[in-house]
């Protein structure tokens, strides 16, 4: 206690200071999938996985086989119901969010008291830096996480103190729990095996944890007599597909794991002092240059700042689990071993189940660490400023992350916001290609993704493409035609990044980089605008006049990116046009050396046919704007100065159409 | 009692027949890689296996270069009557290439089939092209010779074609 308010409601309101402030957050990461899900719930409650959905550019015909079973859906669908949807339903979902961090302060809070030598583990376990950051987010990890835990504190409690009231309430939270994620399955194993080391006379100790498999039996059974097929064996397929088990990948995650939890999960003090006495330090200073190898071989073009990182985070990780496994020896009460298979579940876990390393993906080895490191029964005791001490860092590090993340996600709406603008009017012939916080924003403003393998990108049509935010690949029919239009890179204050692969930072996926975070100034975000090209993908429909009977238009790419249209001269040539407008059309004129473009321009629209006015913007780029009309031809002379007539071609190079001002 | 068994140990031997006759006939892809046609790789390469996608399918394909020939091991004769095959160019560039068919025997080889693919200029052309012909009464063994040339204007530019399995079940190729 102290003074009259008690712990758990000091702990209670450093766990609202961590999360409150972060309500804003823009909807970032894959917080969009599951208000995509929430949002389908709001419609058919009954079944919230069955819509398409377009995933890394490929359509799927539902979400059934999604890696996550339908709770958290569920738990936005209802915030949507009860608040409404809108402008600001980041603000209303973070709230409605705000329960899952105070569950699992809750649960920790129970499981110190009970296993740890002070109350303040809990504190290290809310001031984990993965933690922090992951309680900002609307995806399933953090209900899982305070779920399982308040599950297995109240199960513990109810089997210690003999109240099977208790125990049946902590089996219906591992049900929940594995609603949100499969693999909080492991929940009712951790219970069993405590229900197997203390033996406890109550029938509701053996049968409690079998709520949860008997509740996501059900589930998949219905949703596979629903969608006609087990629904997880597509889940296992992208597992495999992904490469989740190949050696490579095994090798790449074993690598991740260490790095990212001493990067991200907690920085376990006492763990690391224990591997460091250990056998006169000889196995953790015969770590250090081992990492250092490993580091060179696996991460050898990273920048040196960044191997450093890496280095020493590899280091640290690699103590931290010989403390975990020497604390486990060495007490060798029920407690530690207890505790030590958790770990080694949540381990076997993060090691196998995904396809990469990632901060989320560590929370469920959180409590049992912090309640290895600070275990009651190990000698000597723990104290509670070697805890204050641990938060203090996990508290710095996990704001920092947070306040870089926020930048993060608000330099997505940023975007969105910016392309809506530029590209105002534009929308109906502009498509996306990229996932995230970036996805919700744009769709948000009205852009379309499209597809991989679509057939739907005709001549005009804008492509925009993240460098980060997962971008789509496009199908080589169409990349034969695009033309490169604008780049554009936005930054952020805090030189902190959590997901970049220049920066090689992999926070949400070890795929971008093997550090957890990364102190660089590299760009948050790099938006790269194409188009795909008017004159190649409309060549059909355009009509060419020429003397010469073999004469054609050609399209031939161009070595830098970019299409090269191939005319003939003299010759006139008609393009029709029914896109948006006005517009503006840019292209590089490439005729002989020292030549003037032989181009004359006429606007035909309305039964009238104008001139054009040709400008010239730099040493070989033109530009033209033309006015409102529904339907146009845009006519070009081609030939029409004196010192052209030498001339037998003309290339046209990337020409583009655009809003007035360049779509920029 | 003996009759009918005799008879079901012959319809079945015949549809046992028919399945090994069908499935010793291995697809285009098979062909060209059991001859050491890989995947695309450095892009240098002038014959390679290549998957893409057209008029919104992804398929997987044999792609040939201009002047490069793929000839198939060989077929006994009378074993199909025809070929069915799918095929298309995959990139929107230059003016397009020709594609040939021979069909190549002991005593003499015959072109029994050309398709001008354009998918520059031809809208049609931008999509895989189902191709279906029949094959000439030879005797022997056969090998059918595929070749791809640039089109009307010399220019090789993008001049790639993919062949891939047809439709038709009873030809050849067809799956």
């Amino acid at each position: 206690m102290a003074g009259r308010i008690p712990t758990w409601a000091w702990l209670l309101l450093l766990q609202l200071l961590l999360v409150v402030p972060f309500v804003m957050q823009p909807i970032h990461m894959d917080d969009s999938i599951f208000l995509d899900i929430g949002r389908h719930v709001v419609k058919t409650p009954w079944h919230p996985m069955d819509f398409p959905y377009i995933f890394e550019g490929q359509q799927v015909p539902d979400m059934a086989s999604h890696s996550h079973p339908p709770f958290t859906g569920y738990w936005i669908g209802m915030l949507l119901w009860l608040f409404g949807d809108g402008p600001n339903v980041n603000v209303i979902l973070h709230a409605g969010f705000i329960i899952f961090p105070l569950l699992f302060a809750l649960g920790m809070y129970s499981l110190a008291l009970r296993f740890a030598s002070t109350s303040a583990a809990a504190v290290v376990a809310i001031t984990s830096p993965a933690a922090i950051v992951i309680s900002h987010m609307l995806i399933s990890d953090y209900p899982t996480l305070a779920f399982s835990t308040l599950s297995i504190a109240l199960y513990v409690n109810g089997v210690d103190q003999n109240k099977p009231q208790r125990v049946w309430i902590g089996g219906v939270l591992a049900a929940l729990a594995a609603f949100s994620s499969y693999l909080a399955l492991m929940t009712s194993m951790v219970c069993w095996l405590y229900a197997l080391m203390k033996k406890p006379d109550m029938k509701a100790a053996w049968l409690s944890p079998l709520v949860a498999p008997m509740w996501m039996a059900v589930w998949l059974g219905l949703s596979s007599w629903h969608f006609h097929r087990f629904i997880l064996g597509r889940t296992a397929q992208y597992l495999v597909d992904a490469g989740g088990f190949n050696a490579d990948r095994l090798v790449h995650k074993l690598l991740a794991f260490p790095i990212f939890m001493a990067g991200t999960l907690v920085l376990p003090l006492p763990l690391i002092w224990l591997a460091l006495r250990w056998s006169k330090m000889l196995p953790a200073i015969i770590w250090a240059p081992i990492s250092v190898g490993l580091v060179q071989m696996y991460a050898g073009d990273y920048a040196l700042k960044d191997r450093i990182l890496m280095t020493v985070l590899l280091i640290v990780g690699g103590w931290i689990l010989l403390g975990l496994f020497l604390r486990v020896r060495r007490t060798g009460s029920q407690d530690s071993v207890f505790i030590g298979v958790w770990a080694a579940l949540a381990i076997v876990q993060i090691l196998f189940a995904y396809s990469s390393g990632m901060a989320r993906y560590l929370l469920p080895l959180l409590p049992p660490m912090v309640l290895l490191t600070f275990l009651k029964s190990a000698k000597p005791a723990t104290s509670r400023a070697t805890a204050v001490l641990c938060s203090a860092v996990g508290l710095l590090l996990g704001i920092s992350l947070s306040i870089a993340d926020f930048e993060a996600a608000q330099t997505n709406r940023d975007i969105a916001q910016y392309l809506g603008r530029t590209l105002k009017g534009w929308t109906d012939v502009t498509r996306f290609g990229g996932e995230w916080g970036f996805r919700h924003h744009m769709s948000e403003q009205g852009f379309r993704q499209f597809l991989t393998d679509g057939d739907d990108l005709t001549g005009g049509t804008l492509l925009i493409s993240p460098s980060e935010a997962v971008p789509y690949s496009v199908a080589q029919d169409v990349q034969s035609m695009l033309v490169p239009v604008w780049q554009k890179s936005w930054q952020s204050t805090l030189p902190i990044r959590l997901m970049n692969r220049s920066a090689h930072a992999g926070f949400y996926s070890s795929s971008w980089g093997l550090l957890p975070y990364s102190f660089s100034r590299a760009p948050v975000e790099q938006i790269t605008v194409r188009q795909v090209s008017y004159l190649s993908e409309k060549l059909p429909e355009i009509h060419l006049e020429s003397g010469e009977k073999l004469s054609a238009i050609i399209p031939v790419p161009l070595g830098t990116g970019g299409v090269d249209t191939l005319v003939p001269i003299p010759a006139r040539i008609s393009i029709p046009y029914d896109g948006p407008s006005p517009v503006h059309v840019r292209f590089s004129c490439v005729a002989a050396e020292n030549t003037k473009c032989p181009i004359r321009v006429w606007d035909d629209h309305d039964s009238a046919t104008t001139p054009v006015t040709l400008h010239k913007q730099e040493t070989a780029e033109f530009y033209f704007g033309l006015p409102f009309a529904v339907k146009r031809n845009i006519i070009l002379e081609l030939g029409s100065t004196d010192n052209a007539q030498s001339l037998k071609t003309l290339t046209i190079r990337n020409w583009v159409m655009l809003p007035l001002g360049g779509g920029s | 009692m003996k009759i009918a068994l005799a008879i079901v140990v012959i319809v079945v031997t015949m549809l046992a027949g028919v399945a090994i006759a069908q499935e010793s006939v291995p697809s285009l892809l098979r062909i060209a890689a059991d001859k050491g046609v890989h995947q695309l790789g450095a892009g240098s390469e002038t014959i390679f296996l290549y998957r893409f996608t057209r008029g919104g399918q992804r398929r997987d394909a044999l792609v040939l270069t201009p002047s490069v020939t793929f000839e198939t091991t060989p077929f006994r004769a009378a074993s199909h009557h025809c070929v069915s095959l799918v095929a298309a160019m995959p990139f929107t560039l230059g003016d397009g290439a020709t594609l040939s068919v021979s069909v190549k025997s002991a005593r003499q080889s015959q072109r029994v089939f050309q398709l001008d693919l354009d998918p520059a200029h031809v809208r049609a052309d931008r999509a895989w092209l189902p191709i279906r012909f029949n094959l000439p009464a030879v005797r022997g063994d056969y090998t059918i010779v595929f070749e791809v040339t640039a089109g009307a204007r010399g220019d090789q530019t993008g001049d790639w074609v993919g062949l891939s399995s047809g439709t038709d079940k009873s030809c050849l190729f067809g799956s």
